[in-house]
């Protein structure tokens, strides 16, 4: 074959000049855009409530910027003084399938999106689990800068809790 | 599938709470045992496993209801004809002592206590800004939940009475996760650090309860 011909050919092909070529399946590209739609972002703690810091279990942990003064809001809600995060877990909320949110293999959540509010939040179906089993089905609407607190089993000289904030509302289309 | 007298009332038959995680730890290894010793009832768990399994391939996430706002419309309409049947089978008290029980003035006085009980509790929920929950259901019957929102905390609040203690020598670990992604033809779920490497691993097992490990151990 002529050289320039066959050389023509190959640079259209490359251009994406021919329909049928295009109408191919194409892997979708790594990309953000490809990740599947969400109605929002939560972040989700496992939080040991003692009354003594001596007690604490030693798991050094920033405080979250998703819930400022989180150790005093639950200190109005149960009866522990020191509070410390053993495990958290930022994670999105997917619209079409469920999500979970596994700060630990002791207690986790999962979540299923019901959809946006149209005042603000999400409205989500939310199971609490302890390893094998669900403890309790919920449905609620997280709303945001208002925490959803879940007081979990007394272990060692305290109680685990599981706390839960909407982190973000944006929503991918 | 079997139809028995006991599993006919409210109560999920025991195979149904096992499928679906709801079995405290000791019930469920009594009902396992049971389970390997009766291939009938392996039977019927198979076959309901089968059809949950094929339900969830071909049925999507969420349905939407054609014509949505007729439907509730329809709905309203038919439970204001249900309200207006009660009322007219209920008979008005005739007693002439019962009469002040229809006072005018005794339903705006009832709305007033009302009232001042609504702003005097702190913890009743309410305000458009703060999370709700509209349902709760904790399959142990042991377990008693409470629902409140606390204004102190300005946070919603679960509260589980009944639970089971954790044993004093379990170790708790937990994780620092910063996403999670599902593939749904296997549903299995990676989890992320802030490394972005996959710290925690979700796969399903033979019941489709949910299993988490870590891949490096």
């Amino acid at each position: 074959m002529n050289r320039s011909l066959l050389l023509l050919v190959v640079v259209w092909l490359v251009a994406g000049g021919t329909p049928w070529l295009s109408a191919q399946p194409v892997p979708p590209p790594a990309s953000p855009a490809a990740r599947p739609a969400t109605d929002g972002k939560v972040w989700g703690a496992l939080v040991y409530a003692t009354d003594s810091a001596e007690k604490l279990t030693g798991v050094k942990s920033e405080p979250s910027k998703f819930l400022p003064n989180m150790d005093q809001k639950l200190a109005k809600v149960f009866p522990w003084t020191h509070f410390e995060i053993v495990g958290q877990h930022t994670q999105d909320v997917f619209r079409e399938y469920e999500s979970w949110v596994v700060p630990s293999a002791d207690l986790f959540l999962k979540v299923d999106s019901k959809g946006p509010d149209a005042g603000g939040g999400v409205h989500l179906h939310l199971q609490f689990w302890r390893q094998e089993q669900v403890l309790l089905k919920t449905d609620a609407l997280l709303r945001p800068k208002s925490p959803l607190f879940i007081s979990g089993p007394k272990w060692r000289d305290g109680q685990l809790l599981f706390v839960l904030v909407l982190a973000e509302e944006t929503t991918t289309k | 599938m079997k139809t028995t007298p006991e599993n006919q009332d409210a109560t999920p038959p025991d195979w149904m709470r096992w499928l679906d995680g709801e079995m405290p730890a000791a019930e469920r290894a009594s009902f396992e045992r049971e389970l390997a010793g009766d291939p009938g009832l392996q039977a019927e768990v198979e076959a309901a496993r089968h059809l949950s399994a094929m339900l969830k391939q071909e049925l999507p996430a969420e349905m939407s209801i054609p014509h949505a706002d007729f439907f509730n419309s329809q709905i309203q309409v038919r439970l204001s004809q249900i309200e207006a049947e009660e009322r007219r089978s209920v008979p008005v008290a005739a007693s002439p002592w019962l009469g002040w029980l229809r006072m005018p003035w005794l339903i705006g006085a009832a709305a007033v206590v009302v009232a001042l009980l609504a702003v005097r509790r702190d913890e009743a929920p309410s305000s458009e800004s703060n999370t709700l929950v509209m349902s709760t259901y904790a399959p142990n019957p042991k377990v008693v939940v409470n629902a409140f929102h606390s204004e102190a905390a300005e946070a919603t609040v679960l509260m589980l009475e009944g639970l089971e203690e954790l044993p004093a020598d379990r170790k708790v670990v937990g994780w620092h996760l910063d996403s999670g992604l599902t593939d749904p033809a296997s549903m299995s779920t990676a989890f992320s650090g802030p490394s972005g490497e996959v710290e925690v691993v979700m796969t399903r097992d033979a019941r489709n309860q949910p299993r988490l490990w870590v891949p490096r151990s």
